[in-house]
C-alpha cells in the first residue's frame, strides 16, 4: 500500500484507510464492529490464574532465533513495569522446509499443493478438483482460477504479482488467482523482535486480539491474527497456505494463521497437548488435542485454562478456524 | 501542488476504503463465525453451525470485529434421517476425539 507523505493529509488518509481495512477484516455488513472503547471490556476473574509459569527460553528451538534471548525492562499494557524477554526470531521455521502452496493445474493432487481454510471449520486440500469446485463452494460463478484451454491454474508466480495480490486490497489484475509468494522474495525470512513478559501478569479484563500478531511459535514463526478471508475471497483469490498453515507476504514474511501441528515441539510427559508457542502476554500456547485426541472442555473465552503443571495456558483452536486464541488473558508489553 | 496531492490522497483513500468495504460485504457463505455475533456484545455466548458441525463459544473481537470464538469441543450434527426411530430429533455428537 502506497504511503502518502503530505503531512496535512496523513491523519485523514489514515482514518479513511483504517475504515477500509477494518471493512476488509473478515466480516459482512451485519457484523458487529467493536469500537476502541469496547474492545477491552472482557469481564473475567483471574482467580484461575494464580499459578503462573514463567516463560522458558529453552523451549524455543535453537535455530528459531537469530540471537540469544535477552532481558530488558518493559512497560506492560496494564501500566506495570516488568522484566521482559526480547526474542528475535528468524522468521522461518527451524524444523521443516516451507511447503508448496498453489497447485499447478486442475489435475494436481493434494501432495502437490497446500491447504486453504476460511474460518468456518473445514480444511481444504487445494487440489485441481478444489480449484474446479470453487464456484460451487462459494456459490459464485465468477470464480475461475484456471485457464480453460490449458488447465493451468493462475498463480502469482513472480514477486510483482505476489506484491499485488498478497495484501488485503488485491490488485484487480490478480483477481481469480491462487496467491503464493516465495520465501526468496524476503531473503529467506523476515526476522522480528518480540517483547514478552517473563512472568505473565493476568489481568482482570481480557484484551482483544487486534490486527497485529498473537504470539510466536517455538520454531521461530510468527503467530498472526486471523487472515482476512473475506477480503481474500472477495477478490476471488485463494491465499494458499502450506500444509503447516503458513503463507508468505512481503510485509510479514512467512507466518501462521492456524495451528497445524508443525510447531508442537515441546512434548508433554503427562499426555497433555504439546506446547507450540507463547502468546504475547507470556502464557504458553499448546495444541488443541491431548495424546488421546481430546480437547479440553473447560476453556475460558480466551481458550485458556489452568492446570497444576503448566499454570494458566491456552489451547490453540483447530487449524480450520483461522485463529489461535480468543483473547489475551494477560498484559502484553507495550 | 499541495492541493493536487490532497485530492489525490483523498481519492486514493476513498477508493481503497470503498473497495475493501465492497469486498468485505460481498458475502461468500463463509461468514458463520461473524454472523453468530451480530447484534451481540463481547463475551456473550454464541454458536454457529457449519459443515454439519456446531461450534459453541463466546463473541470476541478479532481485528475489532466480533466473531464467535469456540471454547467447547466441536459437535457434529446428526441428521434425524440417519438416526434410529427412537430418537428422531436432531442431536449433536462430540467431535472431541477425531
Amino acid at each position: 500500500m502506497r504511503r502518502i507523505n503530505t503531512p496535512i493529509l496523513t491523519p485523514l488518509a489514515v482514518c479513511i484507510l483504517a475504515l477500509g481495512l477494518a471493512a476488509c477484516n473478515g466480516s459482512d455488513a451485519e457484523s458487529t464492529v467493536v469500537t476502541e472503547t469496547t474492545t477491552d471490556e472482557g469481564t473475567t476473574t483471574d482467580t484461575s490464574t494464580d499459578f503462573v509459569v514463567e516463560v522458558d527460553p529453552f523451549n524455543f528451538e535453537s535455530d528459531a532465533l537469530i540471537s540469544s534471548i535477552t532481558t530488558q525492562t518493559c512497560t506492560l499494557s496494564n501500566g506495570d513495569e516488568a522484566s521482559c524477554y526480547k526474542i528475535d526470531i528468524a522468521g522461518a521455521p527451524s524444523n521443516y522446509e516451507i511447503g508448496v502452496f498453489c497447485p499447478q493445474n486442475i489435475t494436481s493432487t493434494a501432495d502437490e499443493a497446500g491447504i486453504w481454510f476460511d474460518g468456518t471449520g473445514e480444511v481444504y486440500d487445494i487440489t485441481g478438483d478444489f480449484i474446479l469446485n470453487l464456484p460451487t463452494l462459494y456459490n459464485d460463478s465468477h470464480w475461475q482460477l484456471y485457464d480453460e484451454g490449458t488447465g493451468l491454474v493462475n498463480v502469482t508466480d513472480t514477486q510483482e504479482s505476489c506484491d499485488g495480490a498478497a495484501r488485503p486490497n488485491v490488485e484487480e489484475q490478480y483477481q481469480n488467482h491462487c496467491v503464493e509468494c516465495s520465501i526468496d522474495y524476503v531473503d529467506g525470512g523476515i526476522s522480528e523482535s518480540f517483547l514478552i513478559p517473563i512472568t505473565p501478569v493476568a489481568t482482570t479484563q481480557n484484551s482483544s486480539i487486534g490486527n497485529a500478531n498473537v504470539g510466536v511459535a517455538l520454531n521461530g514463526v510468527v503467530l498472526a491474527a486471523p487472515a482476512p478471508v473475506e477480503a481474500i475471497l472477495g477478490a476471488y483469490t485463494i491465499a494458499a497456505f502450506d500444509d503447516c498453515a503458513g503463507h508468505i507476504n512481503l510485509v510479514a514474511g512467512y507466518h501462521y494463521h492456524g495451528e497445524a501441528g508443525c510447531s508442537q515441539t515441546q512434548i508433554q510427559s503427562d499426555g497433555h497437548a504439546a506446547m507450540m508457542g507463547y502468546a504475547l502476554d507470556g502464557f504458553g500456547i499448546f495444541g488443541m488435542l491431548n495424546e488421546d485426541g481430546l480437547e479440553p472442555t473447560d476453556l475460558d473465552e480466551c481458550r485458556g485454562h489452568t492446570d497444576d503443571t503448566r499454570g494458566y495456558h491456552y489451547h490453540a483452536a483447530d487449524v480450520s478456524e483461522n485463529m489461535f486464541i480468543g483473547c489475551f488473558k494477560g498484559a502484553t508489553a507495550r | 501542488m499541495k492541493i493536487f496531492n490532497v485530492i489525490k490522497a483523498l481519492t486514493t483513500g476513498f477508493l481503497i476504503a470503498a473497495s475493501c468495504s465492497a469486498l468485505s460485504h460481498a458475502g461468500h457463505g463463509s461468514n458463520a463465525p461473524w454472523e453468530a455475533c451480530e447484534a451481540k456484545a463481547i463475551n456473550e455466548d454464541c454458536s454457529y453451525t457449519s459443515h454439519d458441525r456446531k461450534a459453541t463459544g463466546t463473541c470476541q473481537a478479532m481485528n475489532k470485529v466480533l466473531m464467535c470464538v469456540r471454547n467447547k469441543p466441536l459437535e457434529t450434527l446428526i441428521d434425524k434421517a440417519t438416526q434410529p426411530a427412537s430418537d428422531q430429533k436432531q442431536s449433536v455428537k462430540s467431535l472431541a476425539k477425531r
